[in-house]
């Protein structure tokens, strides 16, 4: 974690602009990727980003330090959204119908990239949750189930299960390819 | 073809917000308009710790546990008291038909039981 933001979060609990400014553009993707890949909504990712930056401001000084701000950050994004799913039993969006941001690296193959990120879409909210956590911010089994307040037996479990659907899905959508 | 692991993790980049996020969130909090969290945010937050979950779940079965024995025990009580009151009712009844029958064995009596006078 470099020193700019340990300054910045030092600054946060003075309600330094400056310092509020570098950590949301710091964190801003992390926070809208999550609220994204989950939604599957940009506006309404967006909102909830900007909610979560938000009750940060609100609760800057709560923030100890700059490994926590970002615990912090996931933690609050990912229970706006389960909270979000479970209040609107998450009816996804047409998933056609959204246009796949740009940004993936060239070895990827775009449409397979597309279809995956549709199909995890599709998973229950705390299972796809997990796997955001685990493949798009790449913690490890025990930080993901420190975030979502669940035993690591059961994370392992859910990921296990998701990854099982997700290449039987895959299969399924792609033809008999080995994934 | 990549593992499903890898392609995971190409297809769950992060990607950047829309042009304007950081300035629309930093004019939000300069506003000061972020309304304060409502009374359901603010329930919702304060029982996410699965220990408070657990301990009001247990604190709602026991308070429900303690009003149907309390119903129970009125419910007991009303019908102890029924039955009290039927018993004395029937007491009564017993008493009066005792003094009844003696009246009439006596008026029934030759010489004894003169009613007409």
């Amino acid at each position: 974690m470099d020193q700019q933001i340990q300054d910045a979060v030092a600054g946060l609990s003075r309600r330094d602009g400056r310092s509020f400014e570098l950590i949301v553009r710091r964190y801003q993707s992390m926070v809208f990727s999550l609220a994204y890949h989950f939604s599957h909504d940009r506006a309404l990712a967006e909102d909830m980003a900007q909610e979560v930056f938000l009750q940060l401001y609100r609760s800057a000084h709560t923030i100890k330090s700059a490994a926590h701000l970002e615990y912090w950050l996931r933690r609050v994004t990912v229970h706006r959204c389960i909270d979000y799913a479970r209040r609107n039993h998450a009816p996804l969006a047409s998933l056609e119908d959204h246009a796949e941001p740009a940004a993936h690296s060239s070895e990827s193959d775009p449409l397979l990239s597309g279809k995956l990120r549709q199909l995890v879409a599709t998973l229950p909210a705390r299972r796809r949750m997990v796997v955001l956590l685990r493949f798009q911010e790449e913690l490890e089994l025990h930080e993901i189930a420190e975030i979502m307040e669940m035993p690591i037996n059961t994370v392992k479990s859910y990921l296990q299960r998701s990854l099982e659907l997700l290449r039987e899905k895959l299969a399924r959508c792609l033809g008999d390819v080995t994934v | 073809m990549k593992p499903l692991e890898e392609e995971l993790k190409s297809a769950l980049r992060r990607i950047e917000p829309p042009d304007g996020f950081a300035e629309r969130v930093l004019a939000e909090a300069r506003r000061g308009r972020h309304s304060k969290p409502g009374f359901g945010e603010w329930l919702r937050a304060a029982l996410r710790p699965r220990a408070v979950r657990w301990a009001a779940g247990f604190a709602l079965v026991c308070l429900l546990v303690v009003f149907g024995a309390i119903r129970r025990y009125n419910r007991e009580q009303a019908r102890i008291q029924g039955e009290r009151a039927s018993a004395q009712a029937r007491l009564a009844l017993q008493i009066a038909s005792t003094k009844l029958n003696a009246v009439l064995k006596v008026a029934a009596t030759p010489g004894r039981g003169n009613l007409k006078n």
